[in-house]
């Protein structure tokens, strides 16, 4: 699971690292990872897609990811069709025990016909038509947080798209934090903890690991990462070029915001604008 | 941009000429066009350089509200914002529909809240350029941000008044295709798929849909439904168990169509000035019938012009 968050906080670190170990075989979920799934089709890691949309955000088809549908480049995919709610109650029913999901915004559309999972049936009930959506349980979660402390207790804020169900749901959960923290500073404020280190298998310390996405607070969207990369995946001998360029030719993610740059330090968030503080005194 | 034409600018200069001449009321160029109404012809000019200019402001005005310069887009993006009653709760989804949103809420409905899947709700638009709408600028200063089943649920619980989708392509009973052109399994294109899509359309109260007109994209029956209208037309969409209402209006850059009759099929609406009848129906994939009084699409007012691009300073979604 890659992506958790839609848009924000992306974990680009990991989709590098999948790219680079040579992982193939994948199923890859995510409700709208933006470039992420495209560069892991187009690397070839990916033989299974489970999400809402796959694409290039702003800049609008995902190459790799349509030679994949259409052509079977550089190998065929399958794609299993969900509506992002769809995506999100099926998170829910993994992460809090239920076999399925009983839904009526997934009725109508065909997407019952081209996911073969999702099972059209009758509320009990009511007599009514109700689509049935089976829990989902992804192996290995990675999710993108502001920062953390050692043990993994992170906190996150923002819109936080399905990271919170994605984090029990998942069987593994690897978070990659922006800042490393003492303990101290997750324990002063609970109620903005996500994930509590109980439920994370592993935590690392990757600034700006979610570059080109935005993080709210550490780091703006790197807009023209996005359009270049649609101009410069448009052909397998494209995408090849540019991955070899941004990924497989640079040994590891701090190699990669060194080849950044300045251009990474201009997206970095310097402004101030902290929340109101909340008293958990007791007395 | 507005600009004043040259007529006006013409006759300003030739008083500036010859101030004691008489000049009809009416400037020497009438422009040929459908959509200027010619000011009202004063049989003499006031006397006095303070009466004239004056009376060359009031003309000048007068082509300046009329004669606005506009696009197609922003005519669309204007046509959505007028969809949006105040007060109401919308699920907004990026390009487009965000835009509109924005104008809405400059506009005519200051109290309507945004709703943005990835698990943002808005009072205000956002203070910035947005490329997605997880960007930093759609997150400062929300009224919440939360996980997406807590706002997709709000939606799934029937408390969305109207969402926008676009898409590839629609069918003559609005059902959207974003997922397959041609067979699931060996599809000729494959789109990026659905997002949150099929939700809003079987779930909100109403929906409008926006899409370019044309014969490609307004098709007799889409290859896959991703998202639902009124699916084979009649009461198919109740039988299926769909609580929402359904689409209200098609928004394209030719026109406007509304559901009409038992069949609930698209019917031409309004036609956008400087388009025809002809070519819109030309331009569709099924036989487009008319509504009983097809009008003219209302053109922008300067107040919504002000806010679209306030909106879209860099007219990034408009072009």
């Amino acid at each position: 699971m890659l992506g958790a968050a839609l848009e924000n906080a992306v974990p680009f670190a990991a989709t590098h690292e999948l790219i680079r170990q040579g992982r193939r075989g994948l199923n890859m979920i995510a409700p709208i990872s933006d470039i992420s799934t495209d560069m892991l089709i187009g690397a070839g890691c990916v033989t299974e897609v489970t999400g809402a949309w796959v694409g290039n955000v702003s800049g609008g088809m995902g190459h790799n990811y349509r030679r994949a549908a259409e052509h079977g480049t550089p190998h065929p995919i399958k794609i299993n069709d969900y509506s992002n709610f769809a995506i999100g109650m099926a998170f829910f029913a993994g992460a809090y025990g239920l076999p399925y999901v009983p839904l009526k915004s997934i009725l109508g559309s065909d997407i019952l016909k081209s996911n073969k999972n999702i099972k059209l049936d009758t509320d009990p009930f009511s007599g009514e038509p109700v689509a049935l959506v089976p829990a989902l349980k992804p192996d290995v979660a990675f999710l993108v947080v502001q920062r953390a402390d050692r043990f993994g207790n992170s906190h996150i804020w923002g819109s936080t798209g399905l990271t919170q169900e994605a984090s029990i749901a998942a069987n593994k959960i690897i978070v990659l934090a922006d800042e490393i923290v003492e303990p101290e500073v997750i324990a002063s404020d609970p109620s903005r903890v996500l994930i509590p280190g109980f439920g994370v298998d592993a935590v690392c310390h990757v600034p700006a690991a979610c570059h080109p996405a935005p993080l709210i607070g550490k780091w703006q969207r790197d807009n023209q990462f996005f359009h270049d990369y649609h101009k410069e995946t448009r052909e397998p001998a494209d995408f090849d070029r540019w991955c070899d360029e941004w990924v497989r030719d640079l040994p590891d993610h701090t190699a990669y915001r060194a080849k950044l740059g300045g251009q990474l330090e201009e997206l970095r968030i310097l402004g101030d604008a902290p929340s109101a503080p909340a008293n958990y005194a007791t007395e | 941009m507005v600009r004043v034409p040259q007529a006006a600018r013409d006759t300003a200069e030739s008083l500036r000429k010859a101030p004691n001449s008489v000049v009809s009321g009416a400037p020497r160029r009438r422009r040929e066009s459908l959509t200027v109404p010619a000011p009202p012809a004063l049989p003499l000019l006031p006397e006095g350089p303070l009466k004239r200019s004056i009376w060359v402001f009031i003309t000048a005005m007068w082509y300046k509200i009329i004669m606005h310069e506009y696009s197609t887009q922003e005519l669309m993006i204007i046509a959505a914002a007028r969809q949006i009653a105040d007060g109401e709760r919308i699920f907004v989804g990026m390009r487009l529909p965000i835009t509109a949103y924005g104008v809405a809420r400059l506009t005519h409905a200051p109290n309507a809240v945004g709703l943005f899947e990835s698990g943002v709700a808005r009072y205000e638009p956002a203070d910035g350029m947005l490329y997605t709408m997880c960007d930093g600028p759609n997150q400062l200063g929300a009224a919440w941000t939360t996980g997406l089943i807590q706002i997709m649920g709000l939606l799934s619980g029937g408390r969305v008044h109207a969402g926008f989708i676009g898409g590839a392509e629609v069918d003559k009973f609005g059902n959207i295709n974003t997922s397959y052109i041609g067979d699931i399994d060996n599809p000729k294109v494959k789109l990026p798929g659905s997002g949150g899509a099929p939700d809003i359309a079987a779930m909100a109260e109403r929906l409008v849909i926006i899409i370019n007109h044309q014969k490609h994209r307004l098709v007799e029956k889409v290859d896959f439904i991703t998202s639902p209208g009124f699916l084979d037309g009649g009461d198919a969409r109740k039988k299926a168990g769909l609580p929402g209402g359904g689409p209200a209006m098609l928004i394209t850059d030719r026109a406007t169509l509304q559901p009409y009759g038992p069949d609930n099929e698209f019917h031409l609406a309004s036609i956008h000035p400087g388009h025809t009848l002809e070519e819109v129906v030309g331009n569709t994939g099924w036989d487009l019938k008319s509504m009983p009084n097809v009008t003219e699409t209302p053109p922008p007012t300067e107040a919504e012009m002000d806010a679209l691009h306030h909106i879209d300073k860099e007219g990034f979604w408009r072009s």
